[in-house]
């Protein structure tokens, strides 16, 4: 099968499950205290999950590439980290777009919600050092070595609710013991689940070839750029000195 | 607002979002593949 090929079954296949997940997400029945508004969790859930997710290969990327210094797996770390930007950046819309029906605001200082906003801000961050140098060797160490140091965020964006009093619910899913959660609900929610990871690895696997192609680009730059022999004894013929004007 | 219009909002979001994200990476990846085209010739 062509890379090509490959890449439309994945579209084909992340649009059907996201189809699906439509469906299930209407059909499920509606919360007992929120009703209707308890819709917005098949959607909210899996952002937040898939940015987890999205950082955990970051990490496993960088690491690969400390140890092997192979250029596809710092482009990996980078797309898994700016697809994982952007679903924390859903996360945090959509979580203020239910909390404001039901906790009454857009934002609040609540310890669940500012630090997912602190890991958006981090891996921005991250984004922003690789796009700062431009020797593709350092940039690939220093971002690596961000991309280890920031994943310490996630486990305790996770842990927040459970740690410090939140306005936020504690893990329904996740969490030691059976999910307290109605099966048909779960059912919903587990399949926006694979529905967004599939959209994740159709989204990496498009900024992962971009990367590819930046890297062969710099690359061929270099290769211009690179001094010949004897370029280093030459001078132009008008040479002007700045001690003769 | 009633609750479905909430849930509206939200997955119109989330979805359209999604749906703009991918057009412009793809977008980014002819315009990279092009430009690494012309640097290999």
């Amino acid at each position: 099968m062509t890379a090509t090929r490959r890449t439309r079954t994945l579209d084909l296949a992340a649009l059907a499950t996201l189809a699906a997940g439509v469906v299930f997400a209407l059909l499920a029945p509606a919360d007992r205290l929120q009703g209707d508004l308890q819709r917005l969790m098949y959607v909210h859930v899996p952002s937040a999950w898939l940015a987890f997710l999205a950082f955990g290969v970051t990490l496993v990327a960088s690491v690969a590439w400390l140890r092997t210094r192979a250029d596809r797996r710092d482009d990996l770390a980078v797309a898994s980290a700016e697809v994982g930007v952007f679903f924390t950046g859903l996360a945090l819309a959509t979580g203020s777009l239910w909390g404001k029906p039901v906790w009454g605001v857009w934002w609040t200082w609540d310890p669940r919600l500012v630090t997912t906003a602190l890991l958006f801000l981090v891996y921005l961050a991250y984004l922003g050092l690789r796009r700062g140098i431009a020797d593709p060797q350092l940039r690939a160490r220093r971002s690596a070595i961000l991309g280890v140091v920031a994943f310490v965020q996630v486990p305790i964006v996770h842990l927040s609710v459970v740690w410090w009093r939140t306005l936020h619910q504690p893990p329904t899913v996740l969490k030691p013991g059976d999910p307290s959660m109605d099966h048909t609900m779960l059912a919903a929610l587990v399949t926006n689940v694979v529905a967004f990871t599939l959209v994740y690895a159709a989204l990496v696997r498009r900024r992962r070839d971009i990367a590819a192609a930046e890297r062969s680009v710099e690359q061929a730059q270099l290769r211009d750029d690179a001094p010949l022999a004897g370029d280093a004894i030459s001078a132009p013929a008008n040479h002007v000195r700045i001690a003769d004007v | 607002m009633s609750d479905l219009t909430w849930v509206a909002a939200g997955f119109t979001l989330v979805y359209g979002a999604i749906a703009a994200y991918t057009a412009i990476l793809e977008v980014r990846r002819r315009h990279a593949a092009r430009r690494a085209e012309e640097a290999r010739t």
